[in-house]
């Protein structure tokens, strides 16, 4: 059947193409999230990639939210670093991809301008380009394979602000030819699937030809899309619009099954708390009342005693335990994403479910890229169908897990998807879970 | 007709096998395909894609939402298929993702399911050729009355 899916496009662009480094954000979920990457950060990851193609090794990145990001010297294997959300700070050149039929040649053309200017691109796609389908082609792939090396003067000759301009007058020339920039459409939007979007942008400089472009953006994209554009053109963006996407779709959400967000906030939900994360799960955040910010920022805030109780739940990788002098209040409940035996000054928790108010600090057994498994949930069916009786069960609507479903007047739980976190055993108000 | 298709499923192994399927009938018939994605907001979640069915030059289009898992927050009067509203056994439940697939090729002209049949014929899956027929050859009353009075048609 010649209709082939993303993720299908995309392992095979990585095969064809010899990567040697591959980095993947957890909640890709295309790749699953290497050995070698486990627990290391996007940010530290990035530098890891960078540096790699330093070496001329082959790299490439998926990133939902890639962090900022300068490059000093010139990689030689070629760099991709995929994001999912538009880049606020351009200072390499970015392309943007919206449709999976275009997203193969994109990510050749991409490889190929990083090979000869020596920089890292990024490609900045929106949400069509993952879980969609396509009528499969035959693209033809970049095969070379290049053998890592370095010299001594990798790292000591920094490019200079010349050697940088030269280098995006080559990239502009590449680009115009194999991706030009349709700048006739005046209506354009990075998010809505049927509306262009400009084919690629190059920081620091500029063809002078093109200086105005007019953009009728919706609330969502409103930020990023100004900042992007106004690093290259003067921009005039229309008043935010909240109109629905004609594909937009309400659906019922699911977390994964033990979440960690999930089990905590079962047991130690506070109202009156304000709680931090540095973890970015879309659905997560929609669900709970939870400030997405990096663990500096809480140490700030708590730098001296406050009016509320404040909580900061975490990667353990980002945690360093020089902060612990500065924190003169909140609690910090930590995550552990990379297998960490102890840290020193936090109570480790082996069983997720048991109680760990009494604790400042606390070391939960695994994070969101390694949850672990306890012995599955069972159900008693003569308590729980009174529960039904009453509402819609509550097990279901109020820990959204991915493991339970009614069904033919039926909770059922999945036994392979159960993980054994117990969150629906303290929902229930009937305690028909155990 | 023009036809605006919603799917959403949860079993990622048949969502793709079936929406994979839908496709290439749709590309191998007179209709011009337009295909959407809908982003993911946790790995577990739904996946969802839009297909714009054009088959003729009008703007209107008639919207299904095609609903394997039941997970479609849907308060509009529209054509909704789920195994609720297919009327589905209890038995059959873990066939619906093929008695969807029968039910769409069913309401949507022109489009061939002799690429279906063959691919289960060829695998010997004698269960879902039997629901992928028998659902391709008939609709569910509920949905036979919402599909009569919103398309205009007689089905």
């Amino acid at each position: 059947m010649d209709v082939k899916n993303s993720n299908e496009i995309i392992t095979e662009f990585i095969s064809r193409c010899n990567f040697v480094q591959i980095y993947s954000d957890y909640s890709f979920g295309l790749f699953g999230v290497g050995d070698e990457f486990l627990g290391i950060g996007a940010d530290k990851s990035l530098d890891i990639l960078y540096s790699s193609a330093i070496a001329a090794n082959r790299v490439i990145g998926f990133f939902d939210n890639l962090p900022p990001f300068t490059p000093q010297y010139a990689t030689k294997g070629g760099c991709i670093l995929i994001t999912k959300t538009l880049p606020t700070v351009v200072r390499t050149p970015v392309l943007f991809c919206k449709s999976l039929d275009t997203f193969p040649n994109i990510l050749s053309t991409a490889l190929r301008v990083s090979s000869e200017i020596a920089l890292p691109v990024i490609v900045a796609v929106s949400d069509n380009i993952f879980n969609n389908f396509v009528k499969s082609s035959n693209n033809s792939y970049d095969h070379n394979r290049i053998a890592g090396y370095i010299y001594k003067q990798s790292f000591s000759n920094k490019l200079t602000v010349e050697q940088f301009v030269e280098k995006m007058v080559s990239a502009d020339q590449l680009l115009s030819e194999l991706l030009p920039n349709n700048h006739n459409n005046k209506n354009i939007s990075f998010i809505e699937p049927q509306k262009q979007f400009i084919s690629y942008i190059l920081p620091l400089y500029s063809d002078g030809d093109i200086d105005l472009i007019e953009v009728e953006v919706d609330e969502k994209e409103y930020d990023s899309i100004y900042k992007v554009l106004s690093a290259r053109y003067h921009v005039k963006i229309s008043e935010p619009t909240a109109k629905k996407s004609l594909t937009s779709l309400d659906i019922k959400e699911y977390l994964c099954s033990g979440c960690p967000f999930l089990v905590y906030f079962t047991m130690q939900y506070d109202k009156s708390t304000l709680y931090f994360t540095d973890i970015n799960c879309e659905g997560m955040l929609k669900k709970y009342n939870i400030h997405y910010v990096p663990f500096e920022y809480f140490v700030g805030i708590n730098s001296s005693q406050l009016n509320v109780r404040t909580v900061f739940i975490g990667k353990a990788s980002s945690f360093n335990s020089l902060y612990f002098s500065m924190l003169s209040s909140g609690s910090v409940i930590l995550l552990n994403d990379a297998d960490y035996k102890s840290i020193n000054g936090f109570k480790k928790i082996k069983n997720i479910y048991k109680s760990f108010s009494d604790y400042q600090f606390v070391l939960m057994p695994y994070s969101c890229n390694n949850i672990k498994t306890y012995k599955s949930v069972s159900l008693k069916y003569s308590k729980c169908d009174k529960c039904i009786g009453v509402d819609y069960p509550v097990c279901l609507t109020e820990t959204s897990c991915v493991a339970l479903s009614y069904r033919y007047e039926k909770i059922l739980v999945n036994k392979e998807l159960c993980t054994g976190c117990k969150a629906c055993v303290t929902i229930c108000p009937k305690a028909a879970i155990r | 007709m023009n036809y605006l298709i919603q799917f959403a499923g949860r079993e990622y192994d048949m969502y793709d096998t079936v929406a994979k399927f839908f496709i290439y009938s749709t590309q191998h018939s007179d209709y011009l395909v337009d295909l959407y994605a809908n982003a993911k907001p946790t790995p577990f979640s739904s996946m969802s894609n839009s297909i714009y069915l054009k088959g003729s030059q009008k703007n209107a289009h008639y919207n299904l939402f095609v609903d394997f898992d039941g997970d479609m927050i849907i308060s509009n009067k529209v054509i909704h298929i789920t195994p609720h509203t297919l009327e589905l056994p209890e038995n059959i439940y873990k066939y619906r993702y093929w008695a969807i697939l029968g039910t769409l090729y069913h309401i949507i002209e022109d489009i061939s399911s002799a690429y279906v049949t063959g691919y289960l014929l060829e695998n010997k899956m004698k269960q879902e050729l039997e629901v992928f027929s028998s659902y391709s050859s008939h609709l569910s009353f509920a949905l036979r009355i919402a599909v009569n009075e919103i398309f205009g048609r007689d089905l």
